[in-house]
């Protein structure tokens, strides 16, 4: 049969459905841990552990709903997703020890070099924007305790 | 009448001066953003979270609301103009939207979007005002036993009625439930899943979680994809957008049933606007004479939707608001930000603050004038906004989500969550496991165990307090039938364990 010959188990699918039985089973132990009480007086593992065997449950159920899915391999864009966390780490580096301007700059700057062929000069002219604009509407505007700079 | 002292006591805060002047921009804001495509209203009420702290809270929540039911007015024209949802909730605008601006009539499509918006909106403010008294003083008889129950029927009614799997629906439900347990216990005190992190002992960050699912996995895939270019903003005159008598005609109808629709779907809890414009859509269908008509640019099918949009944004505040039982994750989003500023929506709400209830309800009405008259005369400046590229939208859109998770607690960590959830939310969409229910869940979970603890401490550990007490035992045959219609196809799906490709991710 022409179905037949499709019908492969989909790795992705069943690892999708392993992590959130693993992360049931954790939630589970771990509640268990903190006291799970009387029925009376539940205790505060009670409900951990009751998510954490639901969450068990439905995923063996989803892990054989999927087992022959047709879904493909996440297609991660290494270059986006790279760009996007250096920025994201940039700014919660800086904003706090080097202050919000330099922050902002650093994010807005990094997180243009997501598409290929970005164009340094305009680049600069949006993170100095944006960089301006943060500080006139977020420390000069609404007063957020935030410092523009490091000094 | 006490409707009457009520509503005028409602528009005497919603006429004053901050009041008016925060609804504005809440209403130009939803708007910019609404008409933005993959930038949801939810980034912005995100954005602008951290300075309503210093506002009162009426003002504040009027402003946020306003937000949302602004950004479904601006949603359509992306749709219209791009053949892209300008958020979700407009997916279906773009079916006969689109082919409407290929015929040279997307004039009158945007005119008669607004025009129908503030229809659908009005009316439900309208029922809105009606019901929502009575819905609160129905729930002010709820114990913890309903309670849980009908927070219950919300979770398992927004897993079952979204499109895709129910059964990775409710897994997400249930991560969902597991987020909200992180923190400090409230009934014991005791520290649970913080892994010794100081930051994770308030819990996790609603924002954090929010803008990582919606905002950032949003970028991600956006980035690199064609934009499309928009249809010539300059043919958009005054005198193009006026419809003919026939167009006028033939919109009535669809207007008003969209409206019902989209007033129904949206006070259940559990269910939200896009599903309203669905099956707003499919109502046309199946009543026109000619329904090979729909997808080439048929009126109705753009003026049924949109007027059922804009009516269940403004009828699902109705559950959220004197249930505390959000509709969709928009809604959820709200209700937790409402809780940040220390107001617990729920029946006592309206008996507690009814100057915040009812000024939030006349500044709807207000609002919705706002943006008729934003959205005729100024659309073109609207369609002119569509022509910024991504390239520059995108770092912005990641400016002000960083500032946004920030700004709540100061917590460096929570933009290292921002960036884990934003991976979280792109991997989990392309496998199917939509991202909205985690939202709900989230922010239910906490009141569900308190209610759950409650309702056992009352019955002395006996569970039959769920079935009988009579609501809750209607409720929970409510929410038995939920489950056992979804069954059917679940079973199905289990026992061949395939599906199409087009089904198993939720990629748009």
């Amino acid at each position: 049969m022409s179905t037949q010959s499709r019908r492969t188990l989909n790795p992705w699918e069943l690892g999708a459905a392993a992590i959130f039985f693993v992360l049931g089973a954790f939630m589970a132990f771990e509640g268990y841990g903190y006291g799970v009480g009387t029925i009376t007086r539940i205790g505060p593992g009670f409900f951990p552990v009751s998510i954490g065997v639901l969450l068990m449950l439905l995923a063996v159920a989803v892990g054989f709903e999927a087992r022959y899915s047709l879904a493909k391999k996440p297609d991660i864009p290494r270059r986006i997703s790279g760009v996007i966390v250096a920025g994201l780490v940039a700014f919660a580096a800086l904003v706090t020890t080097a202050g919000l301007i330099p922050a902002t700059f650093a994010l807005v700057f990094i997180s243009r070099f997501a598409e290929p062929g970005t164009n340094i000069r305009n680049s600069l002219i949006l993170a100095a924007g944006v960089a301006f604009f943060a500080w006139l509407v977020f420390i000069l505007g609404f007063n957020l305790p935030l410092k523009p700079f490091w000094w | 009448m006490d409707l009457f002292t009520n509503i005028a006591l409602g528009f005497e805060r919603a006429l004053s001066l901050d009041a008016l002047l925060f609804c504005f921009f809440g209403v130009t804001i939803g708007t910019f953003v609404g008409v933005l495509p993959g930038v949801g209203a939810m980034a912005a009420v995100a954005l602008c979270l951290p300075i309503t702290f210093y506002m009162d809270p009426t003002v504040a929540l009027i402003m946020l609301a306003g937000i949302f039911y602004g950004a479904q007015y601006g949603s359509s024209t992306a749709s219209i103009l791009l053949n892209v949802p300008g958020t979700v909730t407009s997916a279906v605008t773009c079916l006969d939207g689109y082919p409407m601006a290929q015929q040279g009539k997307a004039g009158v499509a945007l005119f008669m979007v607004t025009i129908t918006s503030f229809i659908g909106g009005s009316i439900a403010i309208v029922l809105m005002m009606l019901f929502t008294p009575a819905v609160a003083a129905f729930a002010l008889k709820f114990s913890s036993a309903e309670y849980f129950m009908i927070m219950a029927l919300g979770l398992i009614t927004a897993a079952t009625i979204a499109p895709g799997s129910p059964l990775k629906s409710l897994i997400m439900v249930v991560v969902g439930l597991a987020l909200g347990t992180v923190g400090t216990d409230s009934a014991s005190g005791a520290m649970r899943f913080t892994f010794g992190i100081l930051e994770l002992s308030d819990g996790v960050s609603l924002v954090a979680i929010a803008m990582g699912l919606f905002g950032v996995a949003e970028i991600i895939s956006s980035i690199g994809r064609d934009s499309g270019t928009p249809i010539d903003a300059k043919h958009v005159t005054f005198k193009s957008m006026l419809p003919s008598k026939a167009e006028l005609k033939a919109s009535v109808m669809p207007t008003l049933r969209g409206t019902g629709i989209g007033a129904l779907i949206g006070a259940l809890p559990g269910a939200g606007a896009t599903v309203a414009t669905f099956m707003a859509y499919a109502a046309e269908k199946k009543v026109a004479k000619d329904p090979s008509r729909f997808g080439k640019g048929a009126i109705e099918g753009v003026v049924a939707p949109e007027a059922a949009n804009n009516s269940a944004v403004q009828a699902a505040f109705m559950p959220t608001l004197s249930l505390g039982i959000p509709g969709d994750a928009l809604m959820a989003f709200l209700l937790g930000a409402m809780m940040i500023h220390g107001i617990v929506p729920g029946p006592r709400f309206l008996v507690d603050q009814p100057v915040m209830f009812w000024g939030l309800v006349a500044s709807f009405w207000i609002g919705n004038v706002f943006l008729l008259i934003l959205n005729i005369p100024l659309i073109g400046v609207w369609v002119r906004i569509l022509t910024i590229p991504y390239k520059v939208l995108y770092p912005t859109m990641l400016f002000f989500i960083c500032i946004g998770v920030f700004a709540i607690n100061f917590q460096v960590f929570d933009v290292i969550a921002v960036l884990f959830f934003g991976f979280m939310g792109f991997i989990m969409i392309k496998f199917g496991y939509p991202p909205a229910p985690i939202l709900l869940g989230f922010v239910l979970g906490p009141m569900m165990e308190e209610h759950f603890g409650r309702a056992l401490l009352m019955s002395r550990g006996s569970f039959s307090i769920f079935w009988e007490r009579p609501i809750s035992a209607v409720l929970l045959v409510i929410t038995l039938v939920m489950l056992i219609l979804s069954a059917k196809s679940v079973i199905q799906h289990v026992r061949s364990g395939t599906r199409k490709v087009e089904e198993a991710s939720l990629e748009l």
